[in-house]
């Protein structure tokens, strides 16, 4: 559990640490939950790679869905309740007095699931020009 | 489209089935029926030529412009 890194140096109402140790459990659970769903519709595209019927619409979706997810990450992972859950279970102090969080990835996610939708939209064009290879006789 | 196929009409001067046409051009017989009820987006030269070779016909006995710009795709 997370919580295993507070240090007992910095002084907590008990109050205020329960409420910390409750919101990163959720948030710990949440990013179980979409962990699971981003490599889920990975999974369901990479799988589709051995199959002949590789452009379909149904995969086109799987890529965007997939962008979508990164591009939400760097939401998820910049501020409101899910950064104050990161404040608290990833950190350093500096004489007790300063808490600092690792490096900020956001805007990094939010580059590459960018470039992941414009890659999804790449392969819905292709999805286009398979179907009118099939329709040609 | 306003490109009509009168493939089912050859195919009843000739007294031809659809599987006959099939065995000899080499395409299938799914992808004749698509050619057939209009549904082609696109036709090889390889394939009228194939075709018309069956059929003993020209490309113009096979396909049919109409100038009504109906399009039923």
């Amino acid at each position: 559990m997370p919580v295993r890194f507070v240090a007992p140096a910095i002084s907590l109402q008990k109050e205020e640490y329960i409420s910390m140790a409750r919101s990163n459990v959720l948030f710990f659970i949440l990013t179980l939950i979409y962990v699971f769903v981003f490599f889920w519709f990975l999974r369901k595209f990479i799988a589709s790679l051995r199959t002949p019927a590789f452009f379909t619409r149904q995969n086109a979706l799987y890529l965007y869905t997939t962008a979508t997810l990164v591009l939400i990450a760097r939401f998820l992972s910049g501020g409101g309740l899910p950064g104050y859950a990161q404040i608290f279970s990833e950190y350093q102090f500096t004489g007790a007095s300063k808490i600092e969080t690792g490096l900020d990835i956001s805007i990094v996610l939010f580059f590459f699931g960018l470039i992941l939708l414009v890659v999804g939209w790449c392969f819905d064009q292709g999805v286009k020009l398979q179907k009118e290879q099939d329709l040609t006789i | 489209m306003a490109i009509k196929v009168n493939l089912d009409l050859m195919l009843v001067k000739r007294d031809m089935t659809l599987t006959e046409l099939s065995e000899e051009v080499g395409v299938t017989i799914s992808n004749l029926s698509i050619l057939k009820t209009g549904k082609a987006k696109a036709v090889r030269f390889s394939t009228l030529n194939a075709i018309c070779e069956a059929l003993d016909c020209q490309p113009g006995d096979i396909l049919e412009y109409e100038a009504d710009g109906r399009d039923e795709t």
